[in-house]
């Protein structure tokens, strides 16, 4: 059992003598174990890597087993410090070789470097690497120091100290004032400004109060807050705790989707350490103050990440949004003043009371401050998470950061936003990124995703591909989400079946109207997103599969057709060994053909022909 | 007190005053479905959207939960409010193309044939969630519940079997907007086919007539915690004996 610590100077202390053995220069390596690099089987490169340190006598060399690092397409990372040299893709097999090289004889393993795919340049230190290199790593940069489990990493490295501050230097109203002048605004999809919220909190009647965490991210491809609470959970509790404080709350929810295991591990564990060290809990530090959180599971449902939906999910009720005219800040969860942020919004907070609201306000742009996350995804060449100071361009992170598409294709659009969100074609690529400026696009922030398209997207599809989502999750409580997204899909499955007519772009029109205006919470209110920037900077794409009845990107199944060029086909059979439908005829030594009425068009035949015989129209 | 000036009609509310209370004073008619004075509301079905301007903002609200805290400007007709509603009919419409209740306040905004697919399903619902609200808020014992969610949300019994909680009283059917939920009394019996629940009725004891389900004598007596002549005798024959008193 650790010592609780009665003080600032406590915890001072603690940390004095957390850090004194640490030499700047030893030799230690950190394995990412986020859920990404798990799959890609990082915990037996961990356990390889131990055994054999062990093997060699090699004990003082510390492992530090952390969270997501961010460039998950490349898993297993492994960073050997001090140099910061960068191994990705490593395997258990490899590892005899880094000890044996790089931590013994500090030569750096050339098939293990990473090669940047613009310049087919190889880049050995982990600084160098553009992926890294144009990032502003504030709150993911964490993550590659500590590990999650361990509390005395997070204090090591400063942690805590700015709760201290806080507790024992400053009133409510002050963090109050510093959070409003550091611009902080909610990252969770709104952009609503976070120290607002708390202020009409503060100012409400009603006890006790409660603050809330929202980890229950739901948008298709997004896992910015997975691993924020995967890799830094303590930060995400400072915040809470420091918002508390402000609000004058003594009780706490952290509601996490039921679906992320390693990150409900983590923060299970880190609310456990807190409490040993008297962070949570009694008396906090020795002060006054007294604060507990509680960890409230969701079932996964995409509606219960809206803050008045998942209020009635803690209660223990369906998942399902309420109006809204008052206030959660007046009367939230069980009708008590609430404050609910996201992940992102919390782990924040530390960051800004430790470097003072005017540095913190330095980055970013006039109305959004800070850094944010955004999980970058789809047709990109560096899927991972990346973490930028607001005002980039959607260029510098798809480009730069993303190291450009893949395989060469030409961009066409990127999804943010999520669901909710819109997109944005070629000629936005030079958007600074912010809330407002997304926003006036017809996109939004969100909380961060980003899907990257190529030119074999079609965007109809795409459009129908997220309403297909909505409809699946809107819970079914008002009509205009329930029976609007009901009807938008079936228009949009009828254009991408070649059976559109001129009127359903009217038709779409209204049925956004109806879902924009009518809708009861903001999920329905944002769902016609996908369709209209779609029809706003793609109509002529709609225009062709109304009209003409063809999928200018060759995706909608009963719009296209398969067919082999007699010429380059040489009867080599593989495409008739691999059609499902025995759709394709062949005698020896003779063209094949492809029967149009047996072919369920997919594409097999296309991407097995070595001859380029198949073509699609 | 704040000033309301609704449909340019000027008045004085309490804070807090719901606009459908101010519409209904001032006998301005606002079309609502699933509203009901006796149970929470749940705002769903949107009909009684109406566009209120505060602070010098124009927005659209539900007037059935909307409480006025400043000084409001209502407009419960404007052409932004009625395009909305005839999109909410024509949705509707299209999912209950029989319920006559739709089908006047359709009428009522020029709403014709809907652009889209007429269902087939011969259910009048509207997914409003008034019969789970009054079976439990007003009756008590939840036999109904919402399931599923999305498109497919509807209210059922727990698994779609006959219920054992349910005591036949008919609440639902009585709040029901669109008269989707049937009731059928026959033989000295009462059948709920989309409950697909059964009863047996009490008759009278004085006159004979059936007046309520034995599980609704057996549920009464229970949280009435005596026995009642309410229980033995019809409404009309209880007042009978009363005045005879």
């Amino acid at each position: 059992m650790a010592k609780r610590l009665l003080s600032w100077n406590d915890l001072k202390a603690l940390q004095k003598d957390l850090i004194k053995n640490i030499n700047p220069k030893s030799r230690w390596i950190a394995i990412c174990e986020g859920t990404g690099c798990r799959v890609y089987g990082c915990l037996d490169v961990s356990k390889a890597l131990e055994q054999e340190l062990a093997k060699q006598g090699l004990n003082d060399i510390k492992v530090m087993h952390t969270g997501c690092h961010g460039f998950c397409e490349r898993g297993t990372l492994m960073v050997i410090h001090p140099e910061g040299i960068f191994y990705s893709r490593v395997k258990p097999a490899d590892i005899a070789e880094i000890v044996e090289k790089t931590i013994k004889n500090n030569q750096v393993i050339e098939r293990l470097v990473y090669v940047d795919p613009q310049t087919n340049k190889k880049i050995p230190y982990e600084k160098d690497i553009p992926f890294y290199k144009f990032q502003k790593r504030m709150l993911l940069g964490q993550n590659q120091k500590i590990s999650p489990t361990s509390i005395n990493d997070y204090i090591a490295i400063g942690g805590y100290q700015a709760l201290a501050k806080v507790l024992f230097s400053m009133t409510p109203e002050q963090v109050i004032s510093e959070v409003k002048s550091a611009g902080l605004r909610g990252r969770g999809g709104g952009g609503f400004a976070a120290a607002r919220k708390w202020e009409s909190s503060r100012k409400a009647q009603g006890n006790p109060k409660y603050i809330i965490c929202n980890a229950d991210e739901g948008d298709p491809g997004a896992y910015m807050d997975r691993s924020v609470v995967e890799g830094n959970p303590h930060s995400v509790i400072e915040g809470m705790i420091i918002g508390a404080f402000t609000v004058g709350s003594s009780d706490g929810y952290v509601y996490i989707r039921h679906e992320y295991p390693l990150a409900l591990h983590h923060i299970t564990e880190a609310i456990k350490q807190a409490h040993e060290y008297g962070l949570l809990g009694e008396n906090i530090l020795g002060s006054n103050f007294s604060f507990d959180i509680k960890i409230s599971r969701g079932g996964g449902a995409f509606v219960a990440g809206e803050s008045s939906a998942l209020m009635q999910s803690i209660e223990g009720r369906v998942a399902e949004p309420r109006a809204k005219y008052v206030h959660m800040a007046e009367h939230g969860l069980y009708n008590k003043p609430t404050v609910l942020n996201n992940v992102e919004t919390w782990a924040n907070v530390p960051l800004i009371i430790n470097m003072g609201s005017a540095a913190y306000g330095k980055i970013g742009t006039e109305g959004s401050k800070g850094t944010k996350i955004f999980s970058l995804v789809g047709k990109i060449n560096n899927t991972g998470l990346v973490e930028v100071p607001m005002g980039v361009t959607l260029r510098q992170i798809i480009y730069d950061i993303g190291g450009g598409i893949k395989q060469g294709k030409k961009f066409k659009a990127v999804q943010t936003g999520g669901p909710s969100g819109g997109v944005l074609p070629a000629d936005r690529l030079d958007l600074q990124v912010d809330f407002d400026r997304l926003t006036e696009a017809g996109s939004m922030m969100g909380s961060g995703g980003m899907i990257v398209m190529d030119e074999d997207n079609c965007m109809v599809d795409v459009a129908k591909y997220f309403i297909t989502f909505l409809q699946e999750e809107s819970c079914g409580k008002c009509v205009p989400c329930r029976e609007g997204l009901k009807r938008m899909l079936e228009i949009l499955n009828k254009i991408t079946e070649g059976k559109g007519e001129e009127g359903d772009m009217q038709t779409l029109d209204d049925l956004s109207l109806l879902l924009a205006e009518g809708s009861l919470c903001g999920l329905g209110n944002t769902a016609q997103n996908p369709v209209l920037s779609t029809i706003k900077y793609f109509r002529d794409e709609y225009m062709a599969h109304i009209r003409d009845k063809k999928c200018p990107a060759k995706v909608c199944k009963a719009l296209i057709k398969y067919q082999i060029n007699k010429e380059k086909c040489t009867g080599c059979y593989l495409c008739y060994n691999n059609c499902p439908s025995n759709a394709i005829t062949g005698q020896p030594k003779q063209k094949h053909e492809i029967d149009q009425d047996k072919c369920v068009k997919c594409g097999i035949c296309y991407d097995v022909c070595k001859f380029d015989a198949v073509t699609k129209e | 007190m704040f000033k309301v000036k609704i449909d340019g009609i000027e008045t004085e509310v309490n804070p807090n005053t719901i606009i459908l209370t101010v519409a209904n004073q001032e006998l301005i008619d606002i079309p609502t479905l699933c509203y009901n004075e006796n149970v929470e509301t749940r705002g769903a079905c949107r009909m009684c959207t109406v566009e209120v301007e505060v602070w010098g903002r124009k927005r659209l609200v539900t007037a059935c939960n909307y409480p006025i805290q400043a000084d409001i400007v209502i407009e419960t007709q404007s052409e932004r409010v009625k395009k909305l509603r005839r999109l909410i009919l024509e949705v509707l419409l299209a999912r209950t193309p029989e319920s006559p209740r739709i089908q006047e306040l359709a009428k009522q905004y020029s709403v014709k044939t809907p652009r889209f697919k007429l269902e087939q399903t011969h259910d009048n619902c509207i997914v409003c969630g008034l019969c789970v609200q009054a079976c439990k808020e007003i009756v008590g014992v939840s036999a109904i519940g919402l399931s599923e969610r999305g498109i497919f949300r509807k209210p059922i019994t727990p698994y779609e079997e006959s219920s054992h909680t349910c005591i036949g009283c008919g609440s639902c059917v009585y709040i029901c907007p669109t008269d989707a939920i049937a009731m059928i009394d026959k033989d000295g019996k009462r059948y709920f086919p989309r409950w697909k629940t059964e009863f047996k009725l009490v008759g009278c004891e004085t006159c004979g007539s059936y007046f309520a389900t034995d599980a609704q004598i057996e549920y009464f007596r229970k949280v009435m915690g005596k026995d009642d002549p309410s229980l033995h005798y019809c409404p009309n024959c209880l007042i009978l004996k009363e005045t005879k008193k």
